[in-house]
């Protein structure tokens, strides 16, 4: 692995003052005529935020748009889970909050390694993003005067985030799948549903297509466009258990890489501090509850070690508020990675408490004294209702047991300021790219990038690659069609020639261990060398030994999840290796030699200002490559929530 | 498999395998021991694997999300969409809702409306189809004014939102004596029809999207409720009759 | 006819509010029907036949109310036949497992089973009085009514077309002002209480003719002997 500075990396970012890029850039794009729009197919593959707003969008504004997602509807896609908000610079509460103020957040909670110019046109459309899901009837939470409620989260010192009872993500999705169902009925999207990308198909070193695979009959099918836009979500299952869908995975983005989309930043995974612990061998996912009970709920473990006891049998002196004792000034309420860094700390100090040792306490107990349980029950009644229903416990008279776990990754594929890869055509929105959130992700952020991505960004910095290129008439009778169609084929044909012993499933359980244990949420070097050949020989065991029933040509679910975790085994290698490189801690990546006294992440900015971004070389090899990260309206510090 | 506990439920499970769209279907049975704290869909995961060590083909069964909310989830237990709790998706119904020795019948959901492409695999394409019709209001991206422009009473935003929580599953429809999906459809219409944004089509959008359902072969709701008691989401039996009014008014009115 | 209102009477919605008008039309009737039937406890076998004679002499508008009842009923059956066949068909293979998911009613259920029997009751019925009226084969109609429904054959055939009419009105009465759009939080209960006290007050009401009769003809053949 060697480094090129900046070899290819152009991010596109234009001059002039912050505030005036994103204005000054959309005058300066090149535009397309509104008459020769439909002229111009545009394949969109996933329907989440990103997804579903960018193909709505794009045919709205007269684009021939083909839309694809592997789930049964468009409306199932894995935003919709998303519970806490949306932040938005509205300042509607008055206090204080502007777009500057949103940009600096979000710069700051990244710990300073997303671009200055992406998160402050982030925060300039978030304004927007609100007016038009409102017009679309999302029906957010309102006071009694009838205008918009908003709440703090996350920590945030204002009231920005905009919130739709714990339902946020699915009634944004809905707005936008609205949108896009308005346009597949007035036939200007074409939706295929149950149809996953195994491929990206260049020409001329240009993204003019893709293959798919139907999952429904195994066929697949070649596709030619003008551009594709990659709206595929994180890769946050390759810890297999995960706050993420079952169907989430890294394929499209994958399959890109190895077509030459350069992969930023993938070591930078979101632990989630507020997730139902694992309860046993069969765990399938993890479920998480929205971090604003962290707003009432008290973190603790008990003082000693091996305490045994029940809950309720802890005195108030043997207990260890420990966020509260380190955090004075947040307390309870610190960034998602410091929370969840420490409870691993206290378990790993054999503090933990349940039958796993492998969870800290989140105590209601103090806020329903205080506000009595009808207001708690308001505040948080179908959180403590999902919690009772999966644990079989009753958190009004228990305290919850919880536990991280990992939730977002805010690494990705490599994008420009105007979300194009290193693939000239191929955009990447949303969770799928590595842009704005730096090394940790800001609560209620998530959405607000997707909607941004999808809505406002790409359905104008695409006439930059489509006005800006000469693109000859290319279809799917083109030999990269077939190329790229062949080694798909080949490669499902490979998986069910196996015919090993053990199943997928077991294969991605233990590469999500691995990953879990030593590129989680704290790493080291040894850890990391060790997990680099353990995924290696996994890699070399799935191939020699797992069992794939069924055929390649009906709906075959197992192929499908086999498929998606050889290249999470691939992935999971290429994620380590970014973890080994990184020497700091930044964010979400906590390196164990790089901490302050008292255990804080200790950032490296001489030395690791940047971001880095790997090229995918024949012979299965990387190429690291680095993006410096210049900033001229933020002066770096340290993150303080003491 | 597991290595049995005591508290594990022994079970025998009764499940729908169907090779593909025309084919015919039987139930075949599987015995099981599993920890009372796992998923509905980890005991399924469980008995496919188990299915797997003895060279056979897993059930397919459709799930995503795996907390509530993506509605992808379906699956007729013991005759009750998404099975026996109240208010839950089968991928939120753990196995300490039943019994040591039970035996559990799981079916797909059934209806003309919902084709069954594989085992417990159904299509529930007709209702993208629906929402397709009208489910929608019709703004273009960036023409929308300041969201504060237009208040809505909280009591009418409430509302709107208890209608918002459809997840499009269909239990509905699996629970209708006579598959219906008129509480799929009138979730969508009752929540536009209690917002201002929804106004401007209102008439247009309660007329297309019941000309979209007749289309895909729902059966005619005859006012059992069922459909209510098997939503997830508790959705109401109000927003029907909110969507019958629609209908009529909008029947009544000229059409533009 | 114009195409809006083809278009909604074959829509599932339209459909709904046709039953709903045309049943509770039928609803309307039913009232008039047994208020009249009252008659017969108040002015016994004379002024049973009192009112009759007064309906009769109605003549033109009588006929013409007959023809709309017809034409309603009529109607009523045809589109419940339909919706029947249609709501099969929505359901190709039944469950293995059937179910109530708890809101459904033996009475919702058995709809289709008793507005049969109602129907079939109903030709009997007509058979019974309304025929002979018509072609003028009755002198005495409340002797007729009497002495028909208090046998025990013509009893247990009422009481079992009532008792169908009793289980058809729970569910229907109700479910029309649903399938008619009218829903108000605070009246929508109470409106559903006085629609099972109607359809309850129907069911009793018409009830008590067979068990008047039946017992009015055992005193007297008691008395005879």
């Amino acid at each position: 692995m060697t480094t090129q500075p900046n070899s290819q990396l152009h991010d596109h970012v234009p001059g002039g003052p912050l505030d005036e890029k994103w204005t000054r850039h959309k005058f300066d794009l090149k535009l397309v005529n509104p008459a020769n729009r439909r002229k111009f197919e545009i394949l969109v593959v996933g329907t989440g935020l990103a997804g579903a707003s960018a193909a709505a969008t794009l045919a709205e504004m007269g684009y021939s748009v083909t839309s694809f997602c592997v789930q049964d509807s468009a409306r199932r896609a894995h935003s919709i889970a998303a519970q806490g908000g949306i932040n938005a610079a509205k300042n509607y509460k008055n206090d204080g909050d502007s777009v500057h103020r949103l940009f600096y957040d979000t710069i700051k909670g990244g710990d300073y390694r997303a671009r200055e110019g992406n998160v402050h046109r982030l925060a300039e459309v978030s304004r927007q993003i609100i007016d038009q899901c409102v017009a679309q009837g999302v029906p957010f939470a309102r006071e009694y005067g009838g205008l918009l409620d908003n709440r703090s989260f996350g920590g945030a010192q204002v009231a920005r985030t905009f919130y739709a009872r714990g339902q946020t993500g699915q009634q944004l999705l809905l707005g936008a799948y609205g949108a896009l169902m308005r346009q597949v009925g007035a036939g200007r999207v074409k939706l295929h549903v149950r149809k996953e990308m195994v491929d990206l198909v260049e020409v001329d070193g240009v993204a003019r297509g893709i293959v798919t695979r139907d999952l429904t009959n195994g066929q697949f099918e070649r596709w030619a466009g003008h551009a594709v836009l990659l709206c595929t979500g994180g890769y946050g299952n390759v810890f297999y258990l995960s706050t993420n869908a079952k169907a989430s995975n890294v394929t499209a983005a994958w399959r890109a890489h190895k077509r030459g989309a350069f992969f930023a930043n993938p070591c930078y995974t979101q632990i989630h501090p507020t997730c139902i612990p694992v309860h046993g061998e069969f765990q399938s996912k993890l479920t998480l509850m929205s971090e604003s009970l962290r707003n009432d709920g008290r973190v603790w473990v008990p003082q000693d070690g091996g305490d045994g006891r029940l809950a309720a049998e802890i005195s108030e002196g043997e207990r260890d508020y420990y966020l509260e004792r380190k955090y004075p000034s947040f307390g309870n309420l610190v960034p998602r990675d410091v929370a969840s860094r420490n409870a691993k700390q206290v378990c790993d100090a054999g503090r933990g408490v349940g039958d796993t040792g492998q969870a800290v306490y989140l105590d209601f107990r103090d806020a329903i004294q205080r506000d009595g349980r009808d207001t708690i029950q308001a505040r948080y009644g179908n959180l403590f209702d999902m919690y009772a229903r999966i644990t079989g416990e009753d958190p009004y008279s228990v305290p919850m047991r919880i536990f991280p776990a990992v939730h977002y990754t805010m690494g990705g594929l490599w994008v420009d300021y105007n979300l194009e890869s290193t693939v000239p055509g191929l955009f990447v929105l949303g969770e799928a790219n590595f842009s704005d959130h730096g090394a940790n992700r800001l609560g209620a952020s998530a959405l607000m990038q997707g909607l941004a991505d999808g809505y406002f960004v790409v359905p104008a910095t695409i006439a930059s690659h489509l006005a800006g290129r000469t693109l000859p008439p290319v279809d799917t009778s083109h030999e990269a069609f077939a190329e790229a169609e062949a080694a798909s084929q080949k490669r499902f044909q490979a998986l069910l020639a196996v015919q090993g012993s053990r199943t997928v499933d077991s294969f991605h359980r233990e590469l999500g261990l691995i990953c879990w244990n030593k590129c989680g949420m704290s790493r080291n070097r040894a850890g990391l060398e060790e997990a680099l050949q353990s995924i290696r020989s996994l890699r070399a065991a799935f191939w020699q030994d797992v069992r794939v029933l069924g055929d390649a040509r009906s709906l075959n679910q197992n192929l499908e999840h086999a498929g998606r975790v050889a290249d999470f085994m691939e992935f999971g290698e290429l994620m380590v290796n970014d973890a080994l490189q990184r020497e700091e801690s930044c964010g979400g990546h906590f390196r164990e030699e790089h901490q302050t006294e008292e255990n804080e992440a200790q950032r490296n900015d001489e030395g690791f200002c940047h971001v880095t971004a790997w090229e995918h070389r024949d012979g299965d090899s990387e190429q690291q490559h680095t993006e410096e990260l210049a900033f001229e309206s933020v002066q770096l510090s340290t993150r303080s929530y003491k | 498999m597991s290595t049995s506990t005591t508290g594990d439920l022994s079970l025998t499970v009764h499940v729908w395998c169907q090779a593909g769209p025309d084919q015919p279907g039987e139930f075949v049975t599987t015995a099981l021991t599993i920890s009372p704290d796992t998923s509905f869909l980890e005991m399924l995961d469980c008995l496919n694997e188990q299915r797997m060590a003895g060279g056979l083909e897993p059930i397919a069964f459709d799930h995503d999300c795996r907390e509530g909310i993506c509605g992808m989830c379906s699956l007729v237990i013991d005759g009750k969409p998404h099975g026996p709790e109240q208010e839950t998706t089968t991928c939120q119904l753990h196995m300490r809702t039943f019994n040591d020795g039970d035996d559990i019948w799981v079916e797909p959901f059934r209806a003309k409306g919902f084709p069954i492409l594989r085992d417990l695999v159904v299509d529930r394409g007709a209702f993208d189809r629906i929402q397709q019709a009208g489910g929608y209001v019709s703004v273009n991206t960036g023409s929308a004014p300041d969201a504060h422009a237009v208040p809505v009473p909280k009591p009418a935003a409430e509302e709107a939102f208890d209608a918002a929580a459809c997840i499009g599953c269909g239990a509905c429809v699996a629970a209708c004596p006579n598959a219906s999906a008129m509480l799929f459809v009138a979730a969508k219409v009752s929540q536009f029809a209690l917002l201002p944004q929804g106004a401007p089509e209102r008439d247009a959008r309660a007329r297309s999207m019941v000309e979209a359902m007749d289309a895909e072969g729902f059966g005619n709701c005859t006012n059992h409720f069922e459909c209510a008691a098997a939503c997830p989401k508790a959705i109401d039996v109000t927003h029907i009759a909110r969507l019958n009014r629609e209908f009529l008014r909008s029947s009544l009115r000229p059409r533009g | 006819m114009p195409s809006w209102i083809g278009r909604f009477l074959s829509s599932s919605v339209g459909k709904k509010t046709v039953m709903a008008v045309t049943g509770l039309s039928l609803v309307g009737f039913l009232v008039a029907h047994l208020l009249g039937n009252f008659s017969l406890y108040t002015g016994g076998i004379e002024g049973f036949n009192e009112y009759a004679a007064k309906l009769e002499d109605l003549g033109g508008l009588l006929m013409a109310a007959e023809v709309v009842l017809f034409a309603v009923f009529v109607i009523h059956v045809s589109l419940a036949l339909r919706i029947v066949r249609e709501n099969r068909l929505a359901r190709d293979e039944a469950y293995r497992v059937r179910a109530t998911m708890g809101n459904s009613t033996r009475a919702s259920r058995s709809m289709a089973i008793t507005g049969l029997v109602v129907l079939l009751f109903l030709i009997v019925h007509i058979i019974d009085f309304r025929v002979p009226t018509l072609v003028g084969d009755m002198d005495n109609l409340g002797a007729a009514v009497v002495e028909r429904l208090g046998s025990p054959v013509g009893a247990t055939v009422y009481l079992i077309g009532i008792l169908a009419l009793g289980l058809h009105l729970r569910h229907a009465i109700q479910s029309a002002f649903q399938s008619l759009g009218i829903q108000h939080p605070q009246w929508t209960p109470i409106l559903r209480v006085g629609a099972l006290a109607l359809a309850a007050a129907l069911a009793i009401g018409f009830a008590s003719f067979p068990i008047y009769c039946l017992l009015s003809q055992g005193a007297a053949s008691a008395g005879v002997n």
